[in-house]
């Protein structure tokens, strides 16, 4: 029978900064992580703007170059965040029983950088030019370094870099957009519940911005235009832009409860709930299942920070679902939503809104000039004046929506001294 | 504080090298007949892949005409998957869309396409980002600038009217397997009381074919294509590549009796590790495959010798197949010498992130009807493996309970403990 879980750490890495309290200070600031794409010149697409991370350096985190090169940026983040969380829920950061530690991710693709395949795609090109299987068979295909088809599986970086920790355990990598992030989080805790891990790592890392990611970006959301400085990203307003892809990773420390007590630990936020769904209504029947049906007249959370990905139609579709979850003119909660700072982190957003969950729960505020604002047919989002007033939140509905139809929900509550 | 329910298997579906019914693919694994054929396409003629598992032409074209949405798109592996959901839901007598059951699918890479670079190569040789930047809509459709691992599970629940949602897992070739494992924990839990899990998976293509030549893993010999699997063969070489789906309906025990559904098997427990050995290599002492096992024996309250069969992960390559008898060693002792062990990789090749869906699905069957399929081209035994792989035929016994085996690149290892429900329980 499952038992409660708890967060006892939670590292970020954002735009915004190389760890959580970084982050948490300059959205504090109203700063905003988009920027125009660094890494190769994006001229030619129509978004041009992304919020991306600083790469950590692989020697600060113990890891070769050669290794580095499989693991890519997503990796590596992911590391890097893992690696703040157990610091910060005072674990080694390398297991010393890793059999009983878990490790749950939430990965995107890991695209190939064009330069990796250059050479051999020049040598199979026939004299038109295009693509010649013959050539590529005949030769051009040994120009391809030989762990070059490790480094495009997102699992294999992924086991570096729990091998790195000495993790053993239960593990997972689940792939595609913010909702596989919380069947990650869901997974873990699942796992911890049962007794099947004492710890378990749960997180994400988002998709680096490549070429060919930001043409994935392209066809999979509704981008925003251009690379101005304007803040384009604005979820739930009615002129934002659109979506803002960000760069990161988020990794929490799940444990039950009685073991994380009975070592000391502090406890950042309880796992209160889950929930999962597809097609119609997807976010309101996950959110609603996190909830374990408390949805009536009144807010069973006291937050909601919302998917809110800045695309009006599939904003506007979500307000929707929280209008139906909590019908009322006072009954739903403040709704609010980060990707207009960070950017959209694909499948590391879930755990990344846990991670700011866990500030909001700490500080018992909100962060200055927050949100952008909101529009007609926005939901009730926190004023601008609330900000470090009111009551501290005590229950936190994460919502988190997939490319296509599918939807997932955490509900987090404050967690207590030991 | 109840029991946590037991979980049943209710609906299988395939597509595989050997058929697209569940049927031919059983009939042909018991008859040890292989699906392993020389690759069609002669734009493959000079790959140094010359044999694959691949989905017969004319069978593609079956589920083309079934799903054209999956033909448009030139996805293999979506096309596959829905082919595969669909017999599964089918068999299980679920049609007409189910709120809460959700999808639980293994997948593999996205398909990278060298065209996706060649095409925007400039002059110099250079790819031109700002050129590719401005002529997205002329990928290929199936391009993984495209879309992600995940667009399979989600076409799936959106074809079926699947409302549980979509969990999408990838961890090479043990994707599948912990795809299952995740659907059995929400129905266990209680999220939902049916799933429809399993994986799908297809890299023939250019760069899909060559990857397991760059690793050294790929058997790449001129035998008969039919021979060139070879798990546990001192002659072993390597992988042979395979593609399609395998697919089943998991369902809390009380909801398939309820709706009177036929029960293969139980799905009895699921376990995952972690070899933290190498990226490139399994632990050579199998530590981590042992510890899949066991966690897998232990959530399923299954004592070693309660188990008849396993079926093995059994790649073919030179490392997997030691490791793997190793590990079989150090959970089952002296039982292990009383196992039979096979590998259903010669069948229809390894399917990659798939080849868990199929591969448990033999299992199931094997547990149900009494019968496990034969270890194909096993005839010249590798003495570091010495267990019973029932080499050329397949045989009758009891099996009680078996394993079923994953193990991905990386260190990611699964097992699914499969267990016998009693004729007087098996429902309709």
């Amino acid at each position: 029978m499952s038992e409660r879980v708890v967060i006892t750490g939670a590292g970020l890495v954002s735009a915004l900064g190389g760890d959580r309290a970084a982050t948490w200070a300059a959205l504090g600031g109203g700063r905003s992580g988009a920027t125009p794409v660094a890494g190769f010149d994006a001229r030619g697409f129509a978004c041009r703007r992304a919020a991306q991370a600083a790469v950590p350096d692989p020697a600060a985190l113990g890891v070769s170059p050669r290794d580095a090169y499989i693991m890519g940026r997503s990796n590596l983040w992911f590391l890097q965040a893992a690696r703040a969380a157990l610091a910060e829920a005072g674990l080694p950061l390398v297991c010393t029983d890793g059999t009983v530690v878990g490790c749950f991710a939430a990965l995107g693709m890991i695209d190939p950088v064009p330069d990796d395949l250059r050479t051999a795609a020049t040598r199979s090109r026939g004299p038109d030019g295009a693509f010649d299987p013959g050539r590529f068979y005949a030769d051009a295909y040994r120009e391809i370094y030989p762990l070059w088809p490790l480094a495009i599986l997102n699992n294999v970086g992924f086991c570096m870099a729990a091998t790195s920790m000495g993790i053993r355990g239960e593990n997972a990598v689940f792939a595609g957009g913010a909702d596989a992030g919380a069947a990650a989080l869901i997974e873990a805790a699942d796992v911890v519940g049962a007794g099947r891990a004492v710890v378990a790592l749960a997180g994400g890392a988002a998709e680096a911005i490549t070429p060919l990611g930001l043409a994935r970006w392209h066809h999979q959301a509704e981008l925003c235009p251009g690379d101005g400085p304007e803040p384009a990203c604005r979820p739930f307003h009615p002129a934002s832009g659109g979506v803002v892809p960000g760069e990161g990773a988020a990794v929490l420390v799940l444990e039950r409860e009685a073991s994380a007590r009975a070592r000391g630990a502090g406890i950042l936020a309880v796992v209160a709930g889950w929930g999962r769904a597809s097609g119609a209504q997807a976010v309101a029947r996950a959110a609603e299942t996190a909830l374990n049906g408390r949805t009536g007249g009144t807010p069973a959370v006291d937050l909601c920070i919302a998917h809110g990905e800045g695309a009006p139609a599939r904003d506007a579709e979500e307000a929707a679902a929280y209008r139906r979850l909590w019908p009322g003119p006072d009954a739903a909660p403040p709704v609010a939503a980060f990707k207009g700072r960070l950017g959209h982190l694909g499948p590391a957003a879930p755990a990344a809104d846990a991670a700011l969950a866990v500030e909001i729960f700490r500080t018992g505020c909100l962060p200055a000039a927050w949100p952008d604002g909101a529009g007609p047919d926005a939901v009730p989002v926190l004023p601008l004046a609330a900000a470090g007033a009111g009551p501290a939140p005590r229950t936190v509905l994460l919502a988190a929506r997939g490319w296509i139809d599918t939807a997932a929900a955490v509900a987090l509550s404050a967690g207590v001294a030991p | 504080m109840s029991a946590p329910p037991r979980i049943v298997v209710t609906g299988l579906g395939l597509a595989t090298a050997l058929g697209l019914s569940v049927a031919e693919n059983w009939d042909k694994a018991r008859r040890g007949e292989s699906g392993i054929r020389s690759l069609p396409d002669p734009a493959d003629a000079q790959s140094p892949i010359q044999a694959a598992g691949a989905v017969t032409a004319a069978d593609r074209e079956r589920i083309a005409q079934a799903f054209p949405e999956a033909a448009a798109a030139e996805e293999r592996r979506t096309a596959f998957a829905l082919w595969a959901a669909a017999a599964a839901l089918h068999d299980a007598g679920l049609t007409g869309g189910h709120s809460r059951c959700g999808v639980a699918l293994g997948a593999g890479l996205g398909v990278i396409r060298m065209e996706d670079i060649t095409r925007w190569l400039d002059p110099a040789g250079a790819f031109d980002p700002v050129r590719f930047g401005a002529e997205l809509d002329r990928l290929h459709p199936e391009s993984s600038g495209r879309h992600g691992h995940d667009r399979a599970a989600a076409c799936v629940a959106a074809r079926f009217g699947l409302g549980g949602g979509t969990a999408t897992v990838t961890t090479a070739c043990a994707s599948a397997a912990q795809a299952i494992g995740s659907a059995w924990r929400a129905i266990r839990r209680g999220d939902t009381p049916v799933m429809l899990a399993g994986g799908a998976d297809s890299m023939i293509h250019p760069l899909g074919l060559v990857n397991f030549v760059l690793l050294g893993a790929a058997a790449t010999g001129g035998d008969d294509p039919a021979t060139l699997c070879r798990p546990f063969d001192r002659r072993r070489g390597g992988l042979v590549m395979g593609e399609g789906a395998g697919l089943v309906v998991l369902e809390d025990e009380a909801h398939a009796r309820d709706r009177g559904a036929r029960i293969y098997a139980e799905l009895a427990g699921y376990a995952s590790s972690m070899d933290a050995y190498r990226a490139t290599a399994p632990d050579p002492e199998g530590r981590g495959a042992a510890a899949a096992m066991r966690g897998a024996l232990a959530t399923a309250g299954l004592a070693p010798d309660a188990v008849d069969y396993v079926n093995a992960h059994g790649t073919g390559t030179k490392l997997n197949d030691v490791a793997e008898t190793i590990a079989i060693h150090s959970v089952f002792g002296p039982h292990a010498a009383r196992l039979a062990v096979s590998s259903s990789k010669p069948l229809f090749g390894h399917l990659l992130a798939a080849c868990g869906g199929p591969e448990f699905i033999l299992t199931v069957l094997s547990v149900a009807e009494d019968t496990v399929h034969p270890t194909l081209n096993l005839t010249r035994p590798d003495p570091k493996c010495d267990l019973d792989y029932v080499p050329g035929a397949a045989r009758r016994l009891s099996v009680r309970a078996a394993l079923s085996n994953s193990f991905g690149f990386g260190g990611q290892n699964a097992c699914l403990a499969v267990r016998k429900v009693p004729p007087a329980e098996g429902g309709s």
